[in-house]
């Protein structure tokens, strides 16, 4: 079947960037790709993400060979804590949340947010309630998707200590099928 | 990268400062001086990069029509490796004899002068930043544009091939001519001699070529290839090789007007991006027009992915909801004008916060914004 095969929605362009990166080589071309609009900087990416979840579980759904690709930051929360209020988000809109059969909807939470992982993934020992800078140019992030996929996919190990949440998104990865 | 430019009394620009990243998208309402700033930088481009004479490029109904004033100013920086470039030009019009000159020009590179020139007498600069000759210039020109490249002046060269390196074009596909007599290594404002920039650029750059034909596999289902098949002396045409529907999968080629619009305008799209320069600056006035609501983010996060890589700088002037959804959020610059007529302003966030729930375009498109 034709058309895009990923929907991305995720809180800002240098989360785009990122994933964009790691999924080209998970050989998924731009074509497969469509990112959701993406919020204003100033305003509050984890709430716009959170408010159109719902209805986008309920679309992916109804589409066969189509993936639902979920970035949202767990901030200084947990990803339990963001998985609860995704879930809380659907039953709040008549959408019954994410189950066993949704194996084409991926959750994918940085703790505490993406300048974690990517800090990581320079090689840095990282603390998932600390705050990394962001990177000078949102383009700067191919060397750290190559790493993400060489760990994640091709030796299916990340590097120890790694973060929880970055083991949690891996698991999510491994379910695209390519 | 292109980091600030400053026009003053220049069409609808008054006082006029904008900064910009390595990826930008202009937006605003119709009237709000987007395309203006293009046309500024495409004088710039063709007194700095081409020799042009002042009155070859602009003529004094170019003056701000509410402004008194006879001077037009004009400022950019521009970084090439970390290095910053200041230039300065200041032009006088004289109104009732239609006639302009350039009164001053001013080139720095990190705080130092390399050029500067007043009532056309110039001083030059060695680039160890040491005084060198004074010349007379001619004030219909610009000093810096005029001077050829030495072995005592690669930092000024330097500048001039960044200014070369300007790509500004607002793509008009029904425009596009199919054949090419020559090869053109500029490109017409609005793409007409595509074909032409297409036979000079796929020979500088080859390896772009197997890129873009990736990418317009992806864009225009069926597409296999572009040739420039010979059809008269030193002409050619540009073919678009198709797959048939036939079990063999032979290609059928058609000529750029048996193509649609929307194709011709792919064909160029992906070719300034696989085929410019290395570290060209693209200035693209409204590129998603004509383009399929499908094609338009592959197009935009291709440019994403290129800009810091093979190309130093994408300006995007759109009204298109797909590109400010996707790109203005991080990279917008609002333009704004306060009542008809009044100078051009920008912002680099809406003036009224997003509404939670409503897209950015959404907000565009119901005046929100402002």
């Amino acid at each position: 079947m034709s058309g895009v095969k990923i929907v991305l929605l995720c809180e800002d362009k240098q989360t785009d960037s990122f994933v964009r990166r790691f999924l080209k080589l998970r050989k998924f071309k731009p074509h497969d790709i469509k990112t959701l609009p993406l919020p204003h900087s100033s305003g509050s990416g984890e709430q716009w993400v959170r408010k159109r979840y719902p209805e986008e579980l309920k679309v992916i759904r109804r589409r066969e060979n189509a993936y639902l690709i979920v970035v949202i930051d767990a901030d200084t929360g947990d990803t339990a804590d963001r998985h609860q209020q995704l879930e809380t988000e659907c039953r709040e809109n008549g959408v019954s949340p994410r189950d066993h059969k949704d194996a084409n909807v991926l959750h994918i939470i940085p703790r505490r947010n993406i300048e974690t992982w990517l800090a990581y993934l320079d090689g840095m020992d990282i603390d998932e309630s600390k705050d990394y800078p962001k990177l000078e140019r949102e383009g700067d992030c191919e060397t750290h998707a190559k790493s993400l996929y060489n760990m994640c996919h091709r030796d299916q190990k990340l590097r120890e200590p790694a973060p929880d949440s970055l083991q949690e998104a891996c698991r999510e990865y491994r379910k695209l099928q390519r | 990268m292109l980091t600030r430019v400053y026009i003053d009394n220049f069409l609808c620009l008054v006082n006029f400062e904008l900064e910009l990243d390595e990826t930008n998208v202009l937006l605003g309402p119709n009237g709000c001086g987007k395309t203006s700033v293009l046309r500024a930088l495409s004088v710039l481009q063709q007194l700095i990069a081409r020799s042009a004479r002042i009155d070859e490029v602009m003529s004094t109904d170019d003056l701000t029509r509410w402004q008194s004033r006879n001077e037009q100013r004009f400022e950019i920086n521009l970084t090439i490796q970390d290095n910053i470039y200041h230039y300065t030009l200041v032009a006088e019009h004289d109104r009732d004899r239609r006639r302009m000159r350039i009164i001053k020009e001013l080139l720095t590179h990190n705080d130092h002068p390399i050029f500067d020139s007043k009532d056309s007498n110039a001083q030059l600069y060695h680039d160890d930043y040491t005084e060198g000759p004074m010349y007379r210039f001619d004030w219909s020109r610009s000093g810096v544009g005029v001077l050829d490249a030495r072995r005592d002046n690669e930092k000024l060269t330097e500048f001039k091939r960044a200014i070369a390196r300007f790509i500004i074009v607002s793509p008009c596909p029904p425009l596009f001519q199919g054949e090419a007599r020559n090869e053109d290594d500029v490109l017409d404002l609005h793409m007409k001699n595509f074909v032409s920039w297409y036979r000079h650029a796929s020979q500088e750059n080859m390896g772009g070529i197997l890129t873009l034909f990736e990418d317009l596999r992806d864009a225009m289902p069926g597409f296999d290839s572009i040739n420039l098949i010979e059809s008269g002396e030193n002409t050619r045409t540009m073919k678009a090789r198709f797959h048939g529907g036939d079990e063999d999968r032979k290609t059928i080629p058609f000529r750029l007007n048996e193509i649609s619009d929307g194709q011709r305008l792919l064909v160029a799209l992906y070719s300034l991006i696989h085929l410019s320069p290395s570290q060209a600056l693209l200035f693209l006035d409204e590129p998603d027009n004509y383009l399929a609501l499908r094609e338009v983010q592959p197009f935009l996060a291709k440019i994403d992915e290129q800009c810091g890589d093979t190309l130093a700088q994408a300006v995007i002037l759109s009204h298109h909801p797909v590109t400010i959804d996707y790109m203005a959020g991080a990279s917008g610059r609002w333009f704004y004008r306060d009542g008809g007529i009044s100078p051009v302003r920008v912002r680099s966030e809406p003036e009224q916060e997003v509404i939670d729930g409503l897209s950015l375009s959404e907000m565009v498109g119901r005046g929100w914004e402002r």
